[in-house]
């Protein structure tokens, strides 16, 4: 799924061991997320979300949209 | 492309580079090593192929246990991107180290072990059940620090070799009840698990974008 990670990371300077240890997974995982490899479960999401102080669909963007009645 | 990511570029290459090469020389040594020791023709097809499976893991083993020992020569030949990392990462590459090397070696005991010859049979069947042993003491141990990703990896690589090896069994048993092959032997039955279990679990990294070099 896109997202807005990196920026966000970059952003607040910090690099991706920096949020990967305040997030309390592994580097690999932060970058998987960041190239689109790996979608992270609903708490990870959320607490990403919840340490830069932005909605998730601020952070991952779903191009999904409901259809019509 | 900006000069920034032009030399993370080549240095990606770079590095892909050095890994083939530290992975095809330490191949090519240890199977010229292998065939200097045994004479491949005194083996038959299932021993040779176990040998394989087992040299395989034995090397992998090998290779992260160096990267674990020296993290600088580490972030050079394996996948991660500093030595940090390596440091960061070193109880679970420990436990996979250990278990690659002792699964490696016992499956190429076993390989070398049947009735009448220089490797008993129990030697062989005690080193798989002591390699697995180990194995599970280590998962259980090493499981609370895998974070998700890493948990997600294992399902993956789970389902994969459940799917690929129930999917190979299946055919091969049905074309060997009707007469169309030949039974698989007791020695290809492991190879085909143990191989199976090192493929699903290079599938399911390269799926999750782990193979990429950083």
């Amino acid at each position: 799924m896109e997202n807005r990670l990196k920026d966000y990371r970059e952003n607040a300077g910090w690099s991706q061991g920096e949020l990967a240890r305040r997030l309390g997974v592994s580097r690999q995982t932060i970058n998987a997320v960041e190239t689109d490899k790996y979608d992270p479960s609903l708490p990870l999401a959320l607490r990403m979300a919840k340490l830069f102080s932005c909605n998730v669909p601020d952070l991952f963007i779903d191009h999904w949209e409901a259809e019509e009645n | 492309m900006t000069k920034m990511s032009a030399a993370d570029d080549a240095r990606k290459t770079r590095k892909l580079a050095i890994q083939l090469l530290t992975g095809g020389v330490f191949g090519g040594v240890a199977g010229f090593a292998g065939m200097s020791l045994i004479d491949p023709s005194e083996l038959a097809g299932d021993q040779i192929i176990l040998a394989g499976v087992g040299l395989i893991y034995l090397l992998m083993g090998l290779l992260v246990g160096i990267g674990i020992a020296s993290p600088r020569l580490g972030s050079k030949v394996l996948n991660l991107q500093d030595a940090e990392e390596i440091i960061e990462q070193r109880r679970i590459l420990t436990g996979s180290t250990i278990s690659m090397i002792a699964l490696g070696a016992a499956l190429m005991v076993l390989s070398f072990a049947k009735t009448g010859s220089a490797v008993p049979p129990t030697v062989g069947l005690g080193g798989i059940f002591a390699a697995l042993l180990l194995f599970v003491v280590i998962s259980v141990r090493d499981w609370k620090y895998y974070d998700e990703m890493l948990l997600q990896l294992s399902r993956d690589a789970g389902n994969l070799a459940f799917c690929g090896i129930g999917t190979i069994l299946l055919v091969w048993g049905s074309a060997a009840a009707t007469g169309f092959a030949s039974a698989p032997t007791p020695l290809e039955l492991v190879s085909l698990v143990a191989g199976g279990f090192l493929l699903a679990i290079f599938v399911a990294t390269a799926r999750a974008g782990l193979m990429m070099p950083r």
